[in-house]
């Protein structure tokens, strides 16, 4: 067992890295996506508003894996060029797009829980509503978004093992492969990937406890 | 009532023995909250409890229905010792109503059912009969035509009249208060010491912790004053209000008078 | 109309109509199993972790975190591969039974957590209230704290409910043929992704749809006054 282990402990790394790669790219460009259509939602700007609401429950209503086979197999199909992707980029991608509809909305909640008396002192002080929005509500804003933002960054880490499927050795396929390798140690080899996961999400989750007993909550249904 | 020490222990409704009470809250220092309390109460008594805030007021009236276990002591309720672990608190508290600060009616429940779910469900009444007594305690209450209203619809005044009504149905031989008046505006605050005081006058067993002086002198037969847990200084409202011995309770006095 | 078929071709989506129907027909059949599942799952979890035992709450929350850190599709393939005979049955799990008992699990954790927010959510001045009157334990959660939670805790649920119906997608991995998986199918027989696809995600959009209404309507009919 601890053999086993020890050969495919490689093969493991590597794929763990991976996992560690594509998820960070997401959290960046989720994280920058979702924060620019939350602060729109939060905005009085009705028409793209609205347009960016069937945005996100189309990506809600639908499972992730369909998601990422309409970036990764429906897009090239199309026949516009800057439309295919390799899979890493097609893979950060989708999870971007997918994740960008929890931090938006996360976004927007956490703005609207600032008390509207805030921008009212803020206008009546003469404060244009670029200088509210990043003296007064944004740093109020912010704290109450991370609790539910390491929510969100270990469903993305969650998310990544799915983008195994368009052949990217991340750290599920790569347990997958070394379970072909050693088929008798199979349980061994899954607990082993469950354990990186574990490894990697629970600290997340543990901050997002931490900061919500420090900042408090706010009511974010999905 | 200075000849309480005569009386036998029969005639004492309420019975408070050397109880104490210590809260242990994870990452802070205990609270001694009651340090050996001691008192009893008489059938038809109203017994007016007051003090400043921490004191102890609201864990010794807890303690009294068994909301609150005691570390240290006992108290017998009609000659039942409810500290006992096989006394069925239960039983006990349908004869103890208990009335809130913060009403803590049911919030999914109109006023009516509020009052009549206690008693089909604990009394086991017919709904007919209950819905009857209710009605009639809401009107007494002065409540009439509220009875299809939610807690939400009704003022806090309105509310604390229902939380009143509720504990009533129950045909309780003891009222316990709890600062009731505390989270209303002054317009209805006198509106419920009137009936608080109307009870009074029908020889309810009350007792009462609250802030209003005024009803203290009216309605109380006895005054008792805690700081720090502790029963400081007892007596009837006349020489209590007019002769305070102990310096924290005539600190208190000029504070609040 | 022959633009409309060279992007989205309907005549060939016609002939699999019956892979789409039956593909459909075994989502919302291993989602409904699962969803009661979870919900029995959560709803024990949910008062073991209510339950002044520590051994207990410190169980049902570890079961919660090892499911939250953990992704689903490693879940599936856990309790499909690497589970080895099951004692009564005296077989292993075929691909439905493991998948729905795999989304039953997760789901459960979840379902465990809106549940338990739902109790804890009713106001402690409400059970003093009940208790003050004398009620017992079972009178003050059948009257008072259950029928308070539940109306907090059914929007929720049914948002929770349709990511399990989504999830339920990634059973196609362990070779289950439901809807995602008819997808596949026609993409690999016919060489049509788009229609494949945009179908597939259709089909999700509108189950998603029906419960988001079916929330909202919970929502505004339980509110309350
Ligand atoms: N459930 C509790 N847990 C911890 N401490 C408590 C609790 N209830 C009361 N206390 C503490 O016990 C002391 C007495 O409280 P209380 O009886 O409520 O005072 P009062 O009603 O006179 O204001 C206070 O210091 C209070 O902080
Ligand atoms: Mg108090």
């Amino acid at each position: 067992m601890s053999e086993t282990i020890l050969i495919t402990a490689p093969l493991l790394m590597k794929g763990l890295w991976l996992t560690i790669k594509i998820s960070m790219w997401t959290v960046a460009l989720g994280s920058f996506l979702g924060f620019v259509i939350g602060l729109i939602r939060a905005s009085r700007m009705k028409i793209l508003k609205a347009a960016l609401g069937v945005y996100i429950h189309c990506l809600r209503g639908t499972p992730f894996l369909v998601q990422l086979y309409l970036i990764y197999f429906v897009l090239p199909a199309t026949g516009v060029e800057w439309l295919k992707f390799e899979a890493f980029p097609a893979a950060v991608i989708a999870l971007s797009l997918y994740t960008s509809t929890y931090v938006s909305e996360i976004v927007r909640a956490g703005i609207e829980a600032v008390p509207k008396g805030q921008v009212e002192a803020a206008r009546a002080l003469g404060m244009s509503k670029w200088q509210t929005l990043g003296h007064v509500i944004l740093p109020q804003a912010l704290k109450l978004m991370i609790p539910p933002m390491t929510g969100v960054y270990v469903l993305i880490i969650k998310g990544t093992s799915v983008v195994s499927v368009i052949g990217i050795t991340e750290l599920l396929r790569a347990g997958e492969q070394a379970a072909l390798r050693y088929p008798s140690e199979l349980m061994t080899l899954y607990g082993l990937v469950a354990l990186l996961y574990f490894v990697y999400c629970y600290p997340v989750l543990r901050l997002g406890r931490w900061a919500e007993t420090k900042f408090g909550r706010i009511e974010n249904s999905l | 009532m200075d000849n309480n020490k005569n009386k036998t222990v029969k005639n004492f409704i309420i019975k408070v023995e050397e109880v104490s009470k210590t809260f242990h809250t994870k990452g802070r220092k205990p609270v001694v909250a009651l340090k050996q309390v001691t008192l009893q109460v008489e059938e038809g008594e109203v017994l007016v409890i007051i003090g400043p805030s921490g004191s102890g007021k609201s864990t010794l009236l807890r303690t009294l229905n068994g909301l609150e276990t005691v570390d240290a002591g006992h108290i017998w309720i009609d000659n039942v010792d409810i500290t006992r672990k096989e006394t069925n608190l239960n039983q006990i508290r349908q004869k103890v109503g208990m009335v809130f600060q913060q009403f803590n009616l049911f919030e999914h429940k109109t006023a009516l059912a509020n009052l009549t779910l206690p008693q089909t469900a604990v009394l086991k009444t017919s709904s007919g009969k209950a819905e009857a007594t209710a009605m009639a305690l809401l009107n007494k209450v002065g409540l009439e035509g509220m009875e299809r209203s939610y807690p939400s619809q009704l003022s806090g005044g309105q509310q604390q009249r229902v939380a009143i009504a509720r504990s009533l149905v129950m045909k309780p031989q003891i009222m316990l208060f709890d600062e009731v008046t505390s989270a209303l505006d002054p317009e209805a605050v006198r509106g419920i010491l009137e009936l608080m005081e109307s009870l009074a006058h029908q020889g309810m067993t009350m007792v009462v912790v609250t802030h209003e002086m005024g009803f203290a002198r009216r309605a109380g037969d006895r005054i008792i004053f805690m700081d720090g847990g502790e029963i400081l200084e007892e007596g009837t409202p006349q020489i209590f209000f007019d002769n305070p011995q102990h310096p924290r309770a005539q600190f208190f006095l000029s504070q609040v008078l | 109309m022959n633009f409309l078929l060279e992007f989205y071709n309907y005549r060939i989506l016609a002939e699999y109509i019956p892979q789409f129907y039956e593909g459909l027909c075994t989502t919302l059949k291993i989602s409904f199993v699962a969803l009661f599942g979870s919900l029995a799952i959560g709803t024990v979890f949910a008062c073991l972790r209510l339950a002044p035992n520590p051994i207990l709450w410190r169980l049902a929350a570890s079961y919660v975190q090892a499911i939250r850190s953990t992704p689903l599709l490693v879940q599936i393939y856990i309790i499909y591969f690497a589970l080895p005979e099951i004692p009564l049955l005296d077989r292993r799990l075929n691909e439905l039974e493991g998948g729905i008992l795999a989304l039953a699990l997760n789901a459960g954790a979840y379902m465990s957590e809106i549940i338990r927010a739902g109790i804890q959510s009713v106001a402690r001045g409400q059970v003093e209230g009940a208790m003050s009157l004398g009620m017992t334990y079972i009178q003050r959660m059948r009257h008072v704290v259950l029928p308070q939670a539940l109306a907090r805790v059914v929007p929720p649920l049914l948002g929770q409910t349709a990511i399990l119906i989504k999830d339920s997608s990634l059973v196609s991995f362990i070779g289950v043929s439901e809807l995602f998986s008819a997808g596949v199918t026609v993409m690999t027989e016919r060489l049509i992704p788009t229609e494949a696809f945009v179908t597939v995600a259709l089909g999700y959009l509108v189950i998603y749809l029906v419960l988001l209404w079916a929330s909202n309507w919970a929502q505004r009919r339980l509110a309350g006054p």
